[in-house]
């Protein structure tokens, strides 16, 4: 992962913990539907798309699986005034 | 006794297709708000106009009067046209859910595949990037007319409505989804119309003054039949907004509610107590929902805590508690079966959930149970002795646990492709509602299940889409697991697993012990990946402990009810010493007999 691909994740994961209130966050290269019940995960995407101001396609969703996978996705479509 | 609801005023239009065709006249319409509260109206009118165009390329697709059409869309315009457009070209909609964003692209793909094939759906219409995603499902199913995006049908001229008779085939809904077994649930013009009558006597809507807002997944009979076909064909203002945007911000529920003056929503326990636990103070600041008389809650066990709690959370902005109103209903009867009263408050009745489970007897005690009401207009209710030959055996009186029978103008015409389960779910005009409950007061309680359903969030679950995932765990016995719903105090229904331990496994000492911590997490891991629905206990019981039928099957009812029971227990070990132990009981049990009958020296 590069810099901003790290800072990205640290951000998902503060939206994780902050807003979404998930006790335990997810990590790194696991896969995300492993370890989030279906409505948190629906809740932690739209919450993603909301702060960064990207949108997943259905198309994202089906090779987006690990955290890292969608902290790469963000850092590479996210316009970089909203990047951390 | 049988609970009788009002008798239903005769239908305004022969169907809801004559009803939403006149509407076009009517200035209300629908408004779609966005996650960032942007808002796009579309006027009565111009969704028939929109689905005159859909329907004309529909039929120009080769679409007949009675075929059937998918649609997989998500809370957008674009799932009216097609619904609408189906409809307007005389076809049937089949309505199924989205993929779940990001992962368990599989089992989506499997469970779509299987529910197009069940429903014999000969086009599937969706749009963007879910049409790429049905390659895999088209590829399985399928359909003679293939796939189309939606976006591309309205372009041309519209055509006339062909308008269905009542007894024809409305809609295709299905009342679990998964690839296990989906129940395709057919629902006539008749059925549907009576459906929609039916909540207009119920929840009486001036159109002058009252707006519904649902974020209700436009796939589940609740959001479609409830919140959509109600206010298209009385006709009247509605708000939608998509389900993901409520999960995602719950708060834009009563804040929708506040900018519409909305006054009219439903939606399940959970959805009421995840506001309670989401909502903050300052995201209603300034806010007053003093407009919302009816807060609907069900399709899922109701929770008197969660409705109390987002009373508790509402108050302050005007929000009237008696708007909260518990109800009862389920896909097969179209939607609704009975409707509490409003103002009725937010206390059930305390019951003991031991002699309700053991003897089928209301008694006092701490299990609070929710009144759901009198049945809605046109319907019956009965609560028939449960077991085998509940069918046609007489209703019970008032405080006896038994199985809910429904009787009306709304119920399904069968389940599509399978005459033997429709045969099972209505054998004498009568739906077996496969649900438990009792009648006190002149009011039906909903209290537990016979038929083999898991309900989450509202949505239906077969049993075995958790109990398949458990078979690569080690450390279990192979196909010696069940999964249940059951009641959590404040939340609504949650999943409870209850899986054997192979044989030689360590059994922990007492709850919770490191043996079953890792076994426990285990099984929980296994089901989340496969399924996204977390189990909400997990029990690990000795080997052989389940109860089964006398042809080996396992019996989930009977599991959960033992489980409250506290009488889930594994068979008495009969090793060498115990047999020694047991006979020599049972010498003395003869000897002691023995004594008795022989008279006493002496005696007469």
């Amino acid at each position: 992962m590069t810099d901003l691909e790290r800072r990205v994740a640290d951000e998902i994961l503060r939206i994780a913990r902050e807003d979404l209130r998930l006790g335990t966050p997810p990590a790194g290269a696991a896969p995300l539907a492993g370890q989030l019940d279906s409505l948190l995960l629906l809740s932690l995407v739209v919450a993603v798309e909301d702060r960064f101001r990207i949108a997943l396609t259905d198309d994202d969703g089906a090779t987006t699986r690990s955290l890292e996978d969608l902290a790469r996705l963000v850092a590479a479509r996210a316009s970089p005034e909203v990047l951390p | 006794m049988i609970l009788r609801g009002p008798p239903l005023p005769p239908p305004r239009w022969p169907t809801l297709v004559h009803a939403f065709a006149a509407a076009a006249g009517d200035p209300s319409g629908v408004t779609f708000v966005g996650l960032d509260e942007r808002e796009t109206f579309l006027a009565w009118g111009e969704v028939a106009d929109r689905a005159a165009r859909t329907g004309a390329a529909l039929a120009a697709l080769g679409v007949a009067p009675g075929d059937r059409v998918a649609i997989v869309l998500r809370t957008e315009p674009a799932f009216l046209d097609a619904f609408f457009g189906a409809w307007w070209c005389g076809a049937v909609p089949v309505p199924l859910y989205p993929p779940v964003r990001l992962g368990r692209m599989d089992e989506w793909i499997a469970a779509t595949a299987r529910m197009l094939q069940v429903s014999g759906a000969r086009l599937v219409v969706s749009g963007g990037g879910t049409r790429r995603l049905l390659g895999g499902v088209i590829e399985r199913a399928r359909p003679p007319l293939g796939c189309v995006d939606a976006e591309g049908l309205r372009a041309g001229p519209p055509a006339p409505a062909r308008l269905p008779a009542p007894g024809d085939l409305a809609l295709v809904q299905f009342s679990s989804g998964s690839t296990v077994d989906p129940k395709a649930v057919a629902l006539t013009h008749g059925a549907l119309g009576a459906m929609v009558g039916a909540l207009v006597v119920s929840t009486r809507p001036d159109r002058s003054r009252d707006a519904l807002v649902f974020w209700l997944p436009l796939y589940h009979d609740m959001g479609l039949i409830g919140g959509l076909l109600g206010p298209a064909t009385y006709p009247g203002p509605l708000v939608l907004l998509a389900p993901e945007h409520f999960l995602a911000r719950p708060a834009l529920w009563p804040r929708a509610v506040a900018r519409h003056r909305g006054s009219i929503s439903a939606a399940p326990s959970f959805a009421y107590a995840y506001v309670a636990d989401r909502v903050r103070p300052a995201d209603l600041a300034g806010l007053s929902l003093a407009s919302w008389r009816l807060a609907l809650d069900g399709a899922e066990p109701v929770s008197g805590e969660a409705m109390r709690r987002f009373a508790a959370l509402l108050a302050p902005h005007g929000f009237d508690p008696g708007a909260l109103v518990p109800v009862y209903g389920l896909s097969e009867a179209a939607l609704a079966v009975t409707f509490a009263r409003p103002g009725g408050g937010l206390e059930g009745r305390r019951v003991d959930p031991v002699r309700l489970a053991r003897d089928g007897e209301v008694a006092p005690g701490d299990r609070e149970v929710m009144s759901v009401g009198t049945p809605v207009a046109g319907v019956e209710v009965a609560v028939r002795p449960h077991g085998a030959g509940a069918a046609g055996a007489a209703p019970l009186g008032e405080g006896r646990l038994g199985r809910i029978f429904v009787r009306g103008p709304a119920l399904m015409q069968g389940y599509l492709g399978d005459p033997a389960a429709t045969a099972r779910a209505l054998p004498d005009g009568w739906l077996d509602t496969g649900d438990l409950g009792f009648v006190l007061g002149g009011e039906l309680y909903v209290h537990g299940r016979a038929k083999d359903v898991v309900i989450v969030r509202g949505a239906n679950h077969a049993p075995e889409e958790f109990e398949a995932p458990l078979a690569g765990v080690p450390g279990l016995r192979p196909g010696c697991a069940v999964a249940v719903g059951a009641e959590v105090d404040g939340h609504g229904e949650a999943l409870v697993l209850l899986a054997e331990r192979a044989r030689g496994e360590r059994e922990a000492d007492g709850h919770g012990a490191p043996a079953d911590g890792g076994l426990a997490a285990a099984v929980r891991r296994a089901v989340l990946e496969a399924t996204g629905v977390e189990p909400h206990e997990v029990h690990l019981l000795a080997p052989g402990t389940l109860p089964r039928t006398s042809s080996g099957k396992l019996r989930r009812g009977e599991a959960l009810r033992r489980l409250q029971a506290g009488t889930l227990r594994p068979p008495e070990k009969v090793g060498p010493f115990r047999l020694a132990a047991m006979a020599a009981r049972s010498q003395l049990a003869f000897a002691r007999a023995r004594r008795r009958r022989t008279p006493p020296p002496g005696g007469s």
